[in-house]
């Protein structure tokens, strides 16, 4: 058992102190099983879409940011007016490039939230997950996600 | 706290002299009690319960990691939420479990305006829904969980949400693993 060994030096009352102990490692031991039991070590988590609804409608800005998938480019889309090709760089999409081109909308149209991902049948789910990841992380997190007639 | 040997314990007041005879009988060896450091043991003890607290989640376990599904990653994806699971990998298409369909023998190649539609996975979903209104009086929030593999095709992935969205699921949320945040990221290659 735990103790604390004071000294008193006089004729008093020993201070020494003896801790039980045993109750206070039952109790670890039994939460430390349990939170061994119901640990979730893989950190799944995940990204939201909005099927058929095109997210924050109400704003000011009422346009549509599209952005196209292409298997060799990606294309965004302003409203009617210009089309900006950002092409692969490499094996994979440029994704700083894009993330570059979001943030000047975001800065233009700051209450702008949402964004209609277009895609091509043979883009890999991997790329598209990268590309809403990147939307997500320039604040534009109303994703709608749909295929591209080709 | 002592170990003691095992064997005859001696209380009563009798068995005194047996203990004495017994001690000096073993004058000059080396003594078989220890003494067991209680400290270090507690220490352990309390930084292993401290992890666990910290990494402790409220959700439990919402998917279970699959053999044949390699998640993507992302890096500001949010916590899942508990909903029904259809998991596609490169051989099959499954809804908690229970397999709907081939993956590539269905999708690829015979697709048509007719057979876009998972009709095992409609008809599941459907029975889903139905229960959910039967027990409770809430409107239907209509959202499921994708599990893909991250090499897919998105071709396969569209089926599945097809499908999703005929049923009446319109909040469709993919699986990912959490990469960390770009800053965190940042700072684990620094260090």
């Amino acid at each position: 058992m735990a103790t604390i060994d004071s000294q008193s030096g006089g004729r008093g009352k020993p201070l020494n102190v003896e801790y039980n102990l045993v109750p206070f490692i039952d109790l670890l031991s039994c939460l430390i099983a349990f939170l061994l039991m119901t640990a979730v070590w893989s950190q799944i988590t995940m990204i939201k879409t909005n099927e058929g609804t095109s997210g924050s409608s109400a704003t000011k800005d009422d346009f549509t940011l599209a952005l196209y998938v292409y298997s060799n480019r990606q294309e965004l889309a302003i409203g009617e007016g210009s089309t900006l090709r950002i092409p692969k760089q490499g094996n994979d999409y440029n994704y700083n490039r894009l993330a570059q081109e979001l943030l000047k909308v975001k800065t233009k149209y700051p209450a702008k939230k949402d964004i209609l991902i277009l895609a091509q049948d043979k883009v890999k789910y991997n790329q598209l997950i990268e590309t809403m990841d990147t939307a997500i992380g320039t604040d534009i997190p109303n994703i709608t996600l749909s295929g591209m007639l080709e | 706290m002592a170990i003691k040997t095992p064997g005859k314990h001696f209380t009563s007041g009798s068995a005194v002299h047996a203990i004495i005879k017994w001690r000096k009988s073993r004058r000059g060896r080396k003594s078989v009690m220890a003494t067991l450091m209680l400290t270090p043991m507690i220490d352990v003890f309390a930084v292993l319960t401290l992890f666990l607290l910290a990494n402790f989640s409220a959700t439990g376990e919402v998917l279970f990691m699959q053999k044949d599904i390699k998640l993507p990653e992302a890096q500001r994806a949010e916590p899942i939420e508990r909903a029904p699971v259809v998991t596609i990998s490169k051989e099959k298409i499954a809804l908690e479990g229970d397999i709907v369909g081939k993956s590539f023998t269905d999708a690829i190649g015979k697709l048509s305006a007719d057979n876009w539609e998972i009709a095992k996975l409609t008809k599941m979903l459907e029975d889903i829904k139905y229960r959910y209104y039967d027990s409770k009086n809430i409107p239907f929030p209509g959202k499921i969980n994708i599990q893909a593999d991250k090499d897919l095709p998105f071709l396969l992935i569209k089926r599945v949400m097809f499908t999703c969205t005929q049923a009446g699921y319109f909040n469709i949320n993919f699986a990912t693993l959490d990469s960390g945040r770009p800053a965190q990221k940042q700072e684990e290659t620094e260090s």
